[in-house]
């Protein structure tokens, strides 16, 4: 028979009954305590029993701690009712309190955004940046919109990339928008060709994202409509940052030639110096803007073979007859006209 | 995958263990590097039950005390299959470390 258990044995089933979830006592409170008098009873005869004590006690507390805020975050899950994990919830409240504290009394939309679900649900999810820390450096920010595709149960979890193809159709089967941009930011590339080599972030976008952000040539032009993804013209429009980077500022710096990722591209502009990209707060800064049609070559995304390609964005501005709620309306149409076209799409989300 | 968990599995993989046994078999093979608390220990081995990696293999009289018969675990062949991931993964690192270091001492970076 083993002995009565020792003091330092009742104290730490004790804590532990105190510090543990339910849960975790129920099914492992007996297995630890074993455990713990079997690491004890190796320590008989030795000097370090205090030593492993204290340590076992500080393991315990740490792990309670951890289990009780895990339970935490399980339980704000399930009352949520949503995906979301309870500390992505609490970071999203914090950015929003201190952007509201910051700016008192502001309250425009500065942009909506708008989720297209293509063969799936429809719905808005919040940019809470652009609506609670500043208004946005666009003109005509308030009818701007960002369309994204969110992926089932409606209203859970939206801010996806979309389909070029079906982006596409919304473009020309729409009622709501004035113009609808297409962008797809990217990881950083390699530019060669400049001072020194460095890693810049690639935004491929149509010709009309810079209209619709209001972005002016300071050198050169900005890129020409294409209508289609077929005739890409390797141009590239570097933002001012990146061309007094790379370039130091030189003013011949249009019709040179570059390398990105070992790609040949001709510097056609730069934008105006404090233009901010979409974004931008969230990610690294774009260096180099490219025509979306180079995301074939560049970032190998075929954006056209299939309407399951989901890789974009979608930018649109409202008509000024036109409320958001109409316009997803308008787009949630669309979205379920274009599901029963095309019922394979919802098979094979995201490949 | 967190080095405990996967010294846990690796522990498994050698048949079935009773919680200290666990702590004492991955004390012993990694020269006390990883020394678990037992609290650790359970916390593991409990996110490892949920997850389906491990299972329970009832209770068994232990054979180096006389207390309560211990409960023992064992390895699913979805905590195997886990297992031999989180290795091709420490492989891949390995040999992209070795080589990098490699390089580095090539241009007399690291000696």
């Amino acid at each position: 028979m083993r002995e009565p258990p020792r003091f330092s044995v009742r104290l730490f089933a004790w804590i532990a009954r105190r510090l543990l979830p339910e849960d975790f006592r129920r099914q492992l409170e007996a297995p630890l305590v074993d455990a713990f008098e079997d690491r004890m009873d190796e320590t008989k005869g030795r000097a370090d029993g205090a030593a492993v004590f204290l340590r076992e006690l500080s393991s315990l507390i740490a792990t309670a701690a951890r289990e009780r805020w895990r339970e935490f975050g399980d339980a704000g899950r399930r009352a949520s009712g949503e995906k979301f994990m309870l500390a992505s919830v609490l970071s999203d409240l914090r950015i929003g309190a201190r952007g509201l504290q910051r700016r008192q009394g502001f309250g425009i939309v500065g942009i909506t955004a708008l989720a297209l679900g293509i063969g799936l649900n429809t719905a808005l999810f919040g940019l809470a940046d652009s609506v609670f820390l500043r208004p946005l450096p666009y003109p005509e920010a308030d009818r701007l919109t960002v369309i994204s595709m969110e992926l089932a149960p409606a209203g859970t979890d939206g801010g996806f990339s979309a389909s070029y193809l079906d982006l596409r159709d919304l473009g020309e089967e729409n009622r709501s928008f004035d113009a609808l941009a297409l962008f797809l930011d990217w990881q950083s590339v390699n530019l060669a060709g400049s001072e020194s080599p460095e890693r810049v972030a690639v935004n491929f976008a149509t010709a009309n994202y810079f209209a619709l952000l209001g972005f002016e040539p300071f050198l050169g032009r900005l890129f020409r409509e294409e209508s289609r993804l077929e005739t890409p013209h390797p141009v590239a429009v570097l933002s001012h940052a990146a061309w007094q980077r790379s370039f130091g500022g030189a003013a011949d710096v249009v019709g040179q030639r570059v390398l990105l990722n070992g790609w040949p591209f001709e510097v056609v502009g730069v934008l105006s110096p404090g233009t901010s990209d979409l974004g931008e707060r969230f990610r690294e800064k774009t260096g180099v803007y490219l025509p979306l049609s180079w995301a074939r070559s560049l970032a190998q995304l075929d954006l056209e073979s299939r309407r399951s390609a989901r890789y974009v964005y979608g930018l649109a501005r409202l008509r000024p007859s036109v409320s958001l709620a109409e316009a997803r309306r308008d787009a949630g149409e669309i979205s379920a006209r274009l599901e029963k076209s095309y019922p394979d799409t919802k098979k094979s989300p995201l490949n | 995958m967190a080095p405990h968990v996967f010294e846990i599995l690796l522990s498994l993989s050698a048949g079935e263990r009773h919680g200290y046994e666990l702590v004492r078999d991955i004390r012993e093979r990694t020269g006390g590097v990883v020394d678990l608390g037992t609290s650790t220990l359970y916390a593991a081995i409990r996110r490892l039950l949920q997850e389906g990696w491990v299972e329970e293999a009832g209770e068994k009289p232990e054979a180096r005390s006389s207390g309560p018969p211990r409960r023992y675990y064992r390895i699913t062949p979805l905590g195997r299959e886990a297992a031999r991931l989180e290795v091709w993964r420490l492989e891949a690192a390995f040999k992209s470390a070795r080589s990098l270091l490699g390089q580095n001492r090539a241009k007399g970076a690291l000696r």
